[in-house]
């Protein structure tokens, strides 16, 4: 019976149309309507999206969040490959550094907002007193500088061992015969590394830069702990504004039709990103 | 906005418009994928393979920039005007990328 896959998946379509397709659809209602508490919704068509897109302080946050996003890959991808490398591939060594690895990624969001915040404070915070004692004034409530670097570092510190676990059991999956191949071939590390280790990567490179991609796109918590969305509006990434702009401001009609430019960019560069890299170095020793 | 259950969903005719869109869509490609099989992978105008599918979602995507660049630009100025260009944006695609 040829249709019997798409039975055995009906419950878990059923789940998604509800949990995913249902709130997409009001968000697309809502984005065309005006809604303000105690008065009935009405029809304002394209207005909110007009409204979102001419907004200065949309597009500060959109072009913060642009940078944050690629400052977060550039780090954490290189890095988060590098460890994976360094790492143990056998003996007790293996599971003590996954222990380790996995501590950051087990703390809620707002709990690593918390640790960071109190690790920053003026008066008992070891990263004010530590950069003291060099001669630093460092504030995260009001330089923007120390503010940006402090978010980053709290992301680095939270994410980058999800890129090394993602890139270790990569690196564990490729076969030794092709390492033994290049070392009888006398590849230097470099060649070997640019034409074994990471063509041999990329499945699991594009599936760790999409999810940092989208996860860093989706920073809520931390900052809001951490900084709050300042000083000034230096830290308000889009999720910060649109929050703001639905449940501070009460547009929730404004809020939609952010949601909606939100999920739209998201998608793109998520879909660029992946057919650039599934496309990169093909023909260049790269595998199909 | 029109009265359809459940009311908190507030639904609006672009919505109802805009759904049945993909939704036919999505029908004609799989009717037409029945019929024609499009699941290998050409090169066109991008120095990319790629299916049809990919070349229909990428239409969608260059649409819904048409769109966000139309309403920074024009605002509601001729607004019917993207629909056109999406139209054609999405036939171009699916042809040549």
């Amino acid at each position: 019976m040829k249709q019997r896959p798409w039975l055995f998946l009906l419950p878990a379509l059923l789940l998604v149309s509800i949990s995913a397709f249902i709130p997409l659809i009001a968000v697309m209602n809502y984005s065309q309507l005006t809604l303000l508490p105690g008065t009935q919704p009405y029809f304002s068509g394209l207005e909110n999206f007009i409204a979102i897109l001419e907004d200065e302080a949309f597009r500060g946050a959109l072009y913060r969040q642009f940078i944050f996003s690629f400052l977060v890959l550039i780090t954490e991808i290189p890095l988060g490959l590098g460890l994976a490398m360094c790492m143990p591939k056998e003996g007790p060594g293996v599971g003590v550094s996954l222990v380790l690895l996995g501590i950051p990624l087990l703390i809620p969001w707002n709990v690593v907002g918390i640790i960071w915040r109190v690790f920053t404070r003026s008066d008992i915070g070891v990263l004010p007193a530590a950069f003291d004692w060099v001669g630093y004034s460092y504030s995260v409530s009001s330089s923007t500088a120390d503010a940006w670097w402090t978010v980053l570092a709290m992301d680095i510190w939270h994410w980058t061992p999800l890129v090394v676990l993602i890139c270790y059991a990569g690196l564990q999956a490729i076969p030794q015969e092709y390492y033994m191949a290049a070392k009888i071939d006398r590849a230097s590390p470099w060649k070997t590394f640019r034409y074994v280790t990471l063509p041999n990567l990329r499945g699991v490179l594009i599936i760790a830069v999409l999810l940092r991609l989208m996860d860093s796109f989706k920073i809520y918590a931390e900052p809001f702990v951490l900084t709050g969305g300042g000083p000034g509006n230096s830290t308000t990434f889009l999720s910060t504004y649109t929050s703001r702009m639905a449940i501070g401001g009460f547009q929730m009609g404004r809020g939609a039709a952010t949601s909606l430019i939100y999920f739209f960019i998201v998608i793109l560069l998520s879909f660029v990103i992946y057919i650039v890299m599934l496309n990169l170095g093909q023909g260049a020793g790269g595998d199909k | 906005m029109i009265s359809l259950p459940p009311d908190w969903l507030n639904w609006t005719i672009p919505t109802l418009l805009f759904l049945g869109s993909i939704i036919t869509l999505l029908t004609g490609m799989t009717i037409w994928d029945a019929k024609d099989p499009g699941w290998s992978t050409t090169e066109g105008i991008l120095p990319i393979a790629t299916t049809r599918g990919d070349r229909l979602f990428m239409g969608l995507l260059i649409t819904g920039c048409i769109f966000c660049l139309w309403l920074y630009f024009f605002g509601q100025t001729a607004v019917w005007g993207v629909l056109v260009l999406g139209i054609l944006s999405i036939i171009g695609t699916i042809n040549f990328f």
